[in-house]
């Protein structure tokens, strides 16, 4: 907080606040950072439920088990920019690889230009965003599925549970505190995404996939406007804190406290 | 009875089919960016894209390793300091915390401290440092990096590095401190060479953390005397005329080391990815 005042004094920072309020850009890319937060971090985390179930209860063999493992490791040690690059290698008309597989499978018959509209870039960059994050949350519930003991699951078969009775009250109850730890680990690393997008569409086409950081970097380090770059730092820095504070102190209490 | 039979290979089928199409939508883009850089450059413009590449070559790497080594050599020097400074900095505290008395408050509230971090966007506080970085002469330097890329990772550090200290009891140390011993002796002595592996995915998972980083690098960094290899590729991606092969291979180039050193720390994965949270 201390660079407040750097290069400007107070009252251009005043000015800074000013503009804030009737800044069309920077609406339009929180508009933007909330569609793109709540469809990767609701994505990520169906998904993620979906598979970890999926695995839990029919990859039983600890060799076939550790596979998967293996696989879901792959995309969170991925970088990224490599994220991105694997996106733009893929969905770029002339040499991806997503039109012809839609095209075989029969589902379109032309080419999407997955770059070009609004909101193909933006449902582009949250596939890949979700491509890498949703295995972190399959390991997490894996880890926290792995920990219900197996004769439960014994006992519920012989009362003749069924599998979405089995899913909804054993497991979604055992995952309680997990799946909010995720929600609260995705929601916070999804409001600073930067690098996916920066690689893969720049925040075009226009604007359309920009979101609050980028529009930050543009500003700051395309326009060099610093001082107003600094006074958006600061709006995000408040956004973010009003966010992690709250769910820090929740954190501490339902999942870190329990733990020890 | 057949029909049971029938129903359950059904089953099987079924679930054997969604394992595959999980594993292939994992694997997919892997192969993609693996096949891109492998093909040759007449492949490349056969329409539609070819899915297996005829006559592989290995040239786009070559050309890439070549002329790109100081990207490859910056990315190395960056990563290994920015580990051995974050390591020596955060086992002293790490240390401090678990291991001398103080109030059950004043750990909670240093870790709590140190939590609100994981938390911090990067490019919320990337103008300041900028300035700071200006300031100190260090723009378009590696040290510029590498004391960034500390300050960030510190944090996760002494959260990971204090879990694993609580976990090793108190009692084998107290011992030796009985017959004299001092804190730093029984400290390499004993402790370390219980809790080396541990210590060692934590340094795994650093270096990772700084190998892969983006957003500093592409702010503080000018040419190829400090420009890592995210920055190779950002300068690919961002050319008019993109060049798909060579993107492709620094992508497999950027995402090997990362991917080989988590499967060698596979086990300390997920409390690294979440703050130590879950084990």
């Amino acid at each position: 907080m201390s660079a407040v005042d750097y290069k400007t004094g107070q009252f251009v920072l005043f000015r800074n606040f000013g503009h804030v309020l009737f800044d069309r850009f920077l609406l339009e890319s929180l508009k933007t950072t909330l569609i793109y937060v709540s469809a990767a971090v609701s994505l990520s985390i169906l998904v993620g439920l979906f598979v970890a179930e999926f695995i839990h209860h029919s990859v039983k063999g600890p060799g076939s088990r550790s596979i998967f493992t293996v696989c879901l490791i792959l995309p969170l040690a991925t970088a990224p920019v490599a994220a991105g690059i694997i996106g733009r290698l893929m969905f770029t008309p002339q040499y991806g690889v997503v039109n012809v597989i839609l095209q075989r499978l029969g589902l379109i018959n032309g080419e999407i230009l997955w770059f070009s509209t609004p909101p193909t870039a933006l449902l582009t960059v949250t596939m890949m965003d979700t491509w890498q994050w949703t295995p972190f949350v399959v390991l997490i519930f894996l880890a926290g599925l792995g920990s219900i003991p197996t004769e439960i699951y014994e006992a519920a078969r012989l009362d003749g549970a069924s599998t979405w009775t089995i899913f909804r009250n054993m497991d979604l109850a055992y995952l309680r505190s997990l799946l909010m730890l995720c929600l609260m680990l995705r929601l916070t690393d999804e409001f600073r995404v930067f690098d996916i997008i920066m690689v893969m569409t720049q925040g075009g086409p226009g604007f359309s996939t920009e979101t609050m950081g980028i529009y930050l970097y543009r500003i700051s380090f395309k326009y060099f406007d610093l001082s107003y770059g600094t006074t958006l730092a600061i709006i995000i820095l408040l956004i973010m804190m009003g966010i992690s504070l709250a769910l820090i102190r929740i954190l501490w209490r339902e999942v870190i406290e329990p733990a020890r | 009875m057949r029909l049971v039979n029938v129903k359950r290979t059904l089953k099987r089928a079924a679930t054997l089919a969604i394992l595959l199409i999980i594993l292939s939508w994992i694997l997919l883009p892997y192969y993609w960016m693996v096949t891109m850089a492998l093909k040759s450059p007449r492949e490349l413009f056969t329409y539609p894209p070819a899915l297996f590449p005829e006559e592989p070559t290995l040239r786009h790497f070559i050309r890439i390793l070549t002329q790109g080594s100081s990207f490859l050599i910056n990315s190395l020097a960056a990563s290994l300091s920015t580990v051995m400074l974050t390591m020596l900095l955060s086992i002293p505290a790490a240390y401090g915390i678990s291991r001398y008395r103080v109030t059950p408050g004043f750990r909670k509230n240093t870790l709590l401290f140190y939590l609100e971090q994981r938390f911090l966007p990067p490019i919320a506080v990337v103008i300041p440092l900028f300035a700071l970085v200006r300031a100190m002469g260090l723009y378009d330097s590696l040290l510029s990096l590498i004391f960034s890329y500390t300050l960030f990772n510190i944090p996760l550090a002494i959260w990971l590095l204090n879990g694993f200290l609580q976990e090793v009891p108190r009692d084998i140390e107290e011992a030796s401190w009985l017959d004299g011993t001092t804190r730093l002796r029984s400290f390499f002595t004993i402790l370390l060479p219980v809790i080396f592996p541990q210590f060692l995915s934590t340094a795994i998972l650093l270096f990772v953390f700084s190998w892969n980083e983006f957003i500093f690098a592409l702010i503080f960094t000018a040419t190829i005397r400090s420009q890592t290899l995210p920055i190779a590729a950002w300068n690919l991606v961002s050319q008019f005329k993109i060049d798909w092969q060579a993107m492709a291979a620094v992508g497999v180039i950027t995402s090997l080391i990362p991917t080989l050193l988590f499967l060698a720390a596979r086990r300390y994965i997920l409390r690294g990815l979440t703050f130590g949270m879950v084990k």
